[in-house]
């Protein structure tokens, strides 16, 4: 285990290291808006992209209407030279295709007077959400302009308008044009280009903030939280998948379904969460290293059959994409409310480990190290993700190939006494493999001996018990229990997607970074006492920040840590994501 | 799943099979006779013990796994067929036998039994029915009569019952029998049948719970072997079953659905390299 | 299951004296691990009156089988199970699992005993009887001697225990739930 640890230590994602820069980078943040097919999106992601190869940062997040198909929809990208984490405060440039059922952004949209607004509908009055702020206003007629040249779409004038105001080089928007479109034929791609250059030559009439030259060359991915978190289980070895769909997680199995199947995998769509987390239980009891994708309501049906995985010491991994609820709540917004469900959500005293990403890029790492925690213990392990890293595409660091060796103790020649749950130094017994001769035992969730016999006596269950939480509690997990930045004599504790907002906050309050510090759980449960208070040395503020309404976050801080009663609290539900400006109101309120 | 093991060769017992773990059901109960069968079954198709795998839920049947041999899942109530399901799927190489009640397998794991038939995994599901929960004292399940008094249900359900093998037709089994727990060597070769039979086997055994339904120990004396020959026609066979009087035994249908078994070979990590979609 | 009655045995011919002899060690092992298995049902529930007598015929059955090998020669490698001619549900010497209850009283479990070594004499002498070859039918002449002294010896044992009484299996407490 220490060797695995110390091989991990050596090669910490360089995108986890770059976030430490103390001052805020300055950045542009553009929306999107259309409804009925308009392309918002497509032209937002192409946007991205060109940032990107461009040697931009960025983020791009979206929202939507309730409709399947055909309702408004709304993109939000914001580029900078330095990672992007959240979307800004302000919008610097909002291009509208149409204005229809606008009014239901509101509160998403934070315009100003320095925001540009340019209008592709002339003619069509503008909402109130959109005129109160007073911005800048500006028109584009994309009737004309589609009407006078043949093929040419309405969200291409858009994009190459945006990408023109902001000053991105054209050629990286065309490039992309070129791969999209020249499937589609000569004209089709002349018909783009030709859209990108109206949009281009229109921009010249509008005067926004230009992006800043980018800082060096260094190797990017455009990637989305569920994407690496799927990715991330599979450098960790996970082979074998069961789940039912559900928002905000269906895009980890989307992206795994046929990735797995490259490499001998496999991904089942399962008849409901109960199936699904039983299917990989099965899986994992063969041998394979499994996992399963849901959120709130699917973890809450899967919880009896992770309580058999404990009792049964069956490894596996369970993402959570947390989503406003309870019940069906909000699916396409994000919360952290699902902590307690995660931690204390299973029957009985039934240890496991929970843990949480602090970025989109650490969904990967996240992810990885979960199965590997999963597969040493043989323990389940629930993954906090959210809806807010899940389906928001940011421009990363290429994320460092981490040497994780996922490692499950197996017992490949039995001995005559084989005892499947024999009472190990470390709590971690070698697991026998269906088709291991001389191993055969019944994996059972009813309580039983070390041979795996159904037991109710006392001193079994007080020795298994003592078996399967020692061997979580007392596994070394090194320095990846939490992300720590700065040394200042203020620590700001929080976790998962937090994180970005209060990290970028920090920097706007402390530029020099000498006043605050940065707690940021990655392991969740279970509960690092010792190390929280070696963290905190020398700390005499102390404030939690989390998404969610009823403070889960900071009541598990409170119950397994010896928290100074100094120390504060912002906690508030979602769907409203986290603004920098809002974190730093707080943090200059809380040190003042 | 195909025989590696000739059945002349006999290397194997029904004894092999069993664990020295003595069953704790109530004496008389059909259950012990449908362990025997396994094993015998398990002799029969002389797989060594380690390569079969025997997966319940929760019940008095369910218990099964820990009186055999092979290696074992004793589950959560009314999940064995998923998670035989994701066992077989990541190791085809395995013998699953995925075994259980009637409550386990038509009430909780209702909805697992409709996709289980549907899905067609080479498994066979040995249900064991007695037509009454026994562990939790003597409530009605899904099987039992509507008239069936009980301290739960005062005056019995009113409830009409639920027909597995009429159910298994419709959701896509590949075999359907019916046996009687008190005929173990018409078990035995059944199981032998269903195990060869490749896709998802149903075997409804009528196992008399002598505790809470002692009048089920007549059924020694009402079941009778069906006087027509299976078929492998599915509307023919769920006429059939439809109208019997609930006690003829033997293999009823016999389909040629194609196995749901995706390919699963995984590779190591090393051959596990996405990074190329994630470029901008 | 081959008839509605069970215990049939107008059909049990033996053509070669080895499947005879397969047949006859088959049911008298198989009987003396069920006597075995209901021993330790009955040890399992308290009952170890009865317990106790299922055990001892499980050791009578045991020896049986043993000397149907000594002096035989008969093979204690199991045929398929197919290739056995049951008549019945199972070998015909077992007493079904079915028949128990963990009240059982000496007297109901020699019943049944007797019961079981009256299928054993009647399928022998069915054998004696309608096997076409003379040897074949000496040998299983034999056998269905000594399983009417097996007869003779159960049916002395039950000399020894009162009838049970209308309410034998009265319980005063309820099941127990697992």
């Amino acid at each position: 285990m220490t060797q695995v640890e110390t091989q991990s230590r050596a090669s910490v994602p360089a995108a986890i290291t770059a976030t430490m820069a103390a001052a805020e980078t300055p950045s542009i943040a553009i929306a999107m808006l259309g409804s009925g097919g308009s392309g918002v999106m497509t032209a937002a992601e192409i946007l991205l992209r060109a940032a990107a190869r461009a040697g931009y940062f960025g983020l791009m997040t979206k929202t939507f209407g309730p409709q399947i198909r055909g309702g408004e929809a709304a993109a939000f990208v914001t580029l900078s030279t330095r990672p992007v984490e959240t979307q800004a405060d302000q919008i610097d440039l909002l291009f509208a295709i149409d204005w229809k059922n606008a009014e239901r952004f509101a509160g998403e949209l934070q315009l100003g007077p320095d925001t540009l607004v340019i209008s592709g509908d002339v003619g069509a009055a503008l909402p109130d959400i959109v005129t109160g702020p007073r911005p800048r206003l500006g028109e584009v007629n994309l009737k004309t302009l589609t009407r006078s040249h043949k093929g040419v779409r309405p969200n291409m004038v858009a994009l190459g308008t945006v990408g023109g105001a902001i000053g991105l080089p054209r050629h990286a928007i065309a490039e992309l044009i070129a791969e999209r479109l020249g499937k589609k034929g000569e004209a089709a791609m002349t018909q783009g280009l030709t859209a990108v250059d109206l949009g281009y030559d229109e921009a010249a009439n509008f005067a926004v903030a230009k992006l800043a030259p980018p800082l060096g060359d260094s190797a990017r991915w455009i990637i989305s939280g569920n994407q690496a978190a799927g990715y991330g289980a599979i450098r960790g070895g996970v082979r074998f998948a069961a789940a039912y769909p559900i928002t905000p997680a269906t895009e980890i199995l989307e992206w795994l379904a046929p990735r797995l199947q490259k490499i001998g995998g496999l991904l089942v769509q399962a008849e409901d969460e109960l199936a699904s987390i039983n299917m990989i239980i099965g899986g994992s009891f063969g041998g394979a290293a499994v996992l399963t994708a849901t959120s709130g309501p699917g973890l809450a049906l899967m919880s009896e059959s992770i309580g058999l995985a404990v009792a049964a010491e069956i490894p596996l991994l369970v993402i959570n994409v947390m989503r406003g609820g309870p019940s069906t709540g909000i699916p396409t917004k994000s919360e952290q409310s699902d902590l307690n469900i995660a931690v204390y959500g299973l029957h009985g005293d039934a240890p496991h480990v929970v843990t949480a990403p602090n970025s989109i890029s650490d969904c990967l790492f996240t992810a990885q190290w979960s199965t590997h925690l999963a597969e040493a213990m043989q323990v389940p392990a629930i993954m906090l993700s959210d809806q807010s890293f899940g389906q928001a595409l940011g421009i990363v660091e290429k994320p460092a190939a981490l040497a994780f060796a996922t490692h499950r103790a197996v017992a490949e020649a039995p001995a005559q006494d084989y005892q499947r749950y024999a009472v190990t130094a470390s709590g971690v017994s070698p697991m026998a493999l269906p088709g291991t001769p001389g191993g055969q035992y019944t994996a059972d969730g009813l309580e039983h001996s070390e041979s795996g016999t159904p037991s109710s006596a006392v001193n079994d269950h007080n020795r298994q018990l003592e078996k399967r939480l020692r061997k979580v509690v007392e596994f070394d997990y090194g320095d990846h229990w939490a992300q720590i930045e700065g040394d200042g004599p203020a620590a700001i504790i929080t976790w998962g997607s937090a994180t970005g907002p209060v990290r970028q906050a920090m920097r706007r309050v402390d530029p020099d970074g000498t006043r605050l510090r940065l707690i940021s759980l990655r392991l969740i449960s279970p509960a690092q006492p010792a190390r929280l208070a070696q963290a905190l040395t020398g700390c005499g503020q102390i404030l939690v920040v989390e998404q969610s309404q009823m403070a889960q976050f900071f009541g598990h801080l409170k119950a397994q840590f010896d928290l100074p009663p100094m120390a504060g609290l912002y906690a508030r539900p979602g769907p409203q994501p986290f603004r920098v400006a809002e974190i730093a109101a707080k943090l200059e309120e809380w040190l003042s | 799943m195909t025989p590696t093991t000739p059945d002349t060769a006999c290397a194997l017992t029904a004894r092999d099979y069993k664990s020295d773990l003595k069953p704790v059901w109530c004496p008389g109960c059909g259950d012990f006779s449908i362990l025997m069968s396994i094993t015998m079954a398990m002799a029969q198709i002389g797989r060594p013990p380690e390569e079969v795998a025997v997966i319940s839920g929760i019940g008095c049947s369910s218990r099964v796994p820990a009186y055999t041999n092979c290696y074992g899942f004793h589950g959560v109530h009314g999940r064995a067929l998923p998670l035989a399901t994701g066992l077989k799927l990541s190791r085809p190489d395995l013998l699953v036998l995925a075994a259980g009640g009637d409550g386990d397998g038509y009430s909780i794991g209702g909805n697992h039994f409709l996709h289980a038939c549907r899905r067609n995994v080479d498994l066979t599901y040995i249900v064991m029915d007695n037509q009454v929960y026994g562990m939790t004292k003597g409530q009605p399940s899904p099987t039992t009569p509507p008239e069936w008094d009980s301290a739960l249900v005062p005056g019995g359900t009113g409830l009409r019952p639920f027909h597995p093998l009429v159910i298994a037709l419709a959701a896509g089994a590949n075999f359907v029998a019916r046996s009687f727990s008190g005929d173990a060597n018409g078990t035995a070769q059944i199981i032998v049948d269903a195990i060869r039979h490749p896709g998802f086997s149903l075997i409804e055994i009528l196992s008399p719970c002598v505790t809470f339904r002692p009048e089920e120990r007549d059924w020694a004396k009402q079941v009778h072997p069906a006087a027509v020959a299976e078929t492998g026609d599915r509307a023919q066979a769920a006429r059939r079953v439809l109208t019997d009087d609930g006690f003829n035994t033997g293999i009823l249908y016999r389909g040629d659905r194609e196995p749901y078994q995706p390919a699963f070979h995984p590779v190591e990590v090393e051959g596990a390299d996405f990074d190329a979609d994630f470029l901008p | 299951m081959n008839t509605a009655s069970p215990y049939d045995h107008s059909s049990v011919v033996f053509a070669d004296r080895e499947t005879l002899l397969a047949h006859a060690y088959a049911i008298e092992l198989e009987a003396a691990e069920r006597y075995q298995a209901l021993a330790e049902q009955m040890y399992s529930c308290g009952n170890d009156e009865v317990a106790d007598l299922f055990a001892k015929l499980a050791e009578i059955e045991g020896k049986h089988a043993a000397e149907l090998s000594l002096e035989h020669g008969a093979a204690s490698t199991p045929m398929a199970a197919a290739d056995y001619m049951w008549s019945g549900l199972e070998s015909p010497e077992a007493i079904p699992f079915g028949d128990m209850h963990y009240l059982l009283q000496p007297y109901q479990a020699l019943t049944l005993a007797l019961a079981a070594e009256r299928r054993a004499h009647a399928f022998y002498e069915a054998a004696a009887a309608q096997s076409p070859n003379a040897d074949i039918r000496t040998l299983a002449a034999e056998f269905a001697s000594e399983e009417a002294d097996h007869v003779f010896l159960v049916l002395d044992w039950l000399q020894r225990y009162p009838e049970p009484e209308p309410d034998w299996d009265e319980d005063m407490d309820p099941p127990e739930s697992l």
